[in-house]
């Protein structure tokens, strides 16, 4: 019990750190998931393209090795410390968890564009809406709902996720509690506590995709 | 009002329209029938511009649909389209289905959208519905919503794709109802139908189409009592 009571404000600010990288991942990856939603519904083969190699460059790589050469691979050849100086860990973590968590967001809001069945967007030209108005005030309404679910879920994903960055540096639960483990040996607490940490972040979000589940199904609207 | 001249469109390889030429008059009510994949609703889809014409020249009330440089989201205020599925916006009641036009496009207040929609709303004898959503209206009254909607925008051309085929028998006949005051009240429009009797009663001139051509066009007493081709008779001994 001591050691849990001792550890605490240090796992506190751990704690902090992974609510705020989990918070600046989730808004990167919908900022860039919904840019390359777009770019992936373009009428420009080349924009669809370019959306399609971020894509798959991003799924089809594990995100460790996205945040490693990231920080360590791209500072070989750029000056990036330099340029940057200490602030280039953050940068390279919030980069390439949003980057990362960004390619599922946008097969999840792309996926949700498509399903608005295409009467509407007609529907909406035929009032002399724009295009850019069919999609701001038809479609992109309606897609929103059905993405809630899933968006949720890959937020989730995200929060786990920033626990790769203990690779780069950031002071974040599990880096945390490797340093206090192995300065107290009580890797059965302090790991458990840490469990409970990640839990007492998702286990609310993940019954708020549920809630909002039903709720969508009932209310179809 | 509307003037089409050697209308053509293709998908790919495949030639849907083989040069269409037909005018429409101000007030005139032309009833479009035809086996379907004649190329009636692509006809109609091509003059409110959801389809872009392959060749050919369109023009709307003065205004050239197939000009290069058209804006066809400023033409389209013209021309009113209902649609066979209504696709009435789901996310939106009955009122802000029939305001988002005037609001939106025309930029009109919502007071003044508002007031338009619900005297729309008594026209298509729907009123006291505009807090509903369309999901708890059934096929008749979504459509008769999707005609309201349609002239919030002050259309000066109305076009009707199969307005009745997707609902329950006993619905068609208010829509058509809705559809007859119109052509009473003087609404230029063109209506794709399989629905003889409205063709036959309300429509000023019937036009044949099968294989993206006009086979054969009269006011509908002749049409359908003399038809002169070949084609038009074997399909309306199929339809009557």
């Amino acid at each position: 019990m001591e050691t849990i009571i001792e550890a605490l404000p240090q796992i506190g600010y751990a704690l902090v750190r992974t609510i705020e990288y989990s918070a600046v991942g989730i808004l990167l990856a919908l900022i860039v998931g919904q840019l390359a939603a777009f770019l992936k519904i373009s009428r420009l083969s080349l924009l669809r393209a370019i959306a399609g190699i971020y894509v798959e460059l991003f799924r089809c790589t594990p995100l460790f090795i996205q945040i490693l050469f990231i920080y360590f691979g791209l500072a070989n050849i750029l000056p990036l410390h330099r340029w940057f100086g200490e602030n280039y860990v953050w940068i390279a973590a919030a980069l390439s968890l949003g980057l990362n968590e960004g390619a599922y967001m946008t097969e999840i809001i792309r996926g949700g564009i498509v399903s608005v069945d295409r009467g509407q967007k007609e529907a909406a030209h035929s009032i002399g809406m724009t295009g850019f108005q069919s999609m701001v005030y038809i479609i992109l309404p309606q897609a929103f709902k059905r993405m809630i679910p899933p968006l949720v879920n890959q937020s989730a994903q995200t929060v786990k996720d920033t626990s790769l960055l203990a690779a780069i540096g950031i002071g974040e639960l599990i880096y945390t509690g490797q340093i206090i483990v192995s300065d107290t040996f009580e890797a059965f607490k302090i790991y458990g506590l840490i469990a409970v940490c990640y839990f007492m972040i998702i286990w609310p979000l993940t019954r708020a995709a549920a809630f909002l589940e039903r709720r969508l199904q009932i209310d179809k609207r | 009002m509307i003037n089409v001249e050697g209308l053509r469109k293709s998908f790919g390889d495949n030639e849907i329209l083989k040069g269409i030429d037909i005018s429409v008059a101000q007030r005139e009510v032309v009833v479009v029938i035809g086996p379907s994949g004649s190329g009636k609703s692509t006809f109609l889809r091509c003059l409110n511009g959801l389809e872009k014409a392959s060749a050919g020249r369109i023009v709307i009330s003065g205004d050239e649909v197939t000009a290069p440089k058209a804006d066809i989201h400023q033409l389209c205020r013209n021309v009113g389209m209902v649609f066979q599925r209504f696709n009435l916006f789901h996310h939106l009641n009955v009122l802000d289905n029939i305001t988002i036009g005037p609001r939106k496009v025309l930029k009109k207040s919502a007071e003044e959208s508002r007031r338009t929609a619900l005297e729309l709303l008594a026209k298509v004898g729907l009123a006291g519905r505009e807090a509903s959503f369309p999901d708890e209206l059934s096929g008749g009254q979504q459509q008769r919503v999707a005609i309201a909607r349609a002239l919030a925008m002050k259309p000066k051309v109305m076009l009707f794709d199969e307005p009745t085929s997707a609902l329950d028998p006993e619905m068609v006949g208010e829509v058509l109802q809705v559809m007859r005051q119109l052509a009473e009240e003087g609404m230029t429009m063109v209506v794709v139908t399989h629905e003889m009797g409205f063709a036959r009663e309300v429509g000023s001139r019937v036009v044949f189409m099968d294989d993206g051509r006009i086979i054969e066009q009269g006011p509908p007493a002749e049409l359908f009592a003399n038809p002169r081709e070949e084609r038009t008779r074997a399909f309306l001994g199929k339809i009557l």
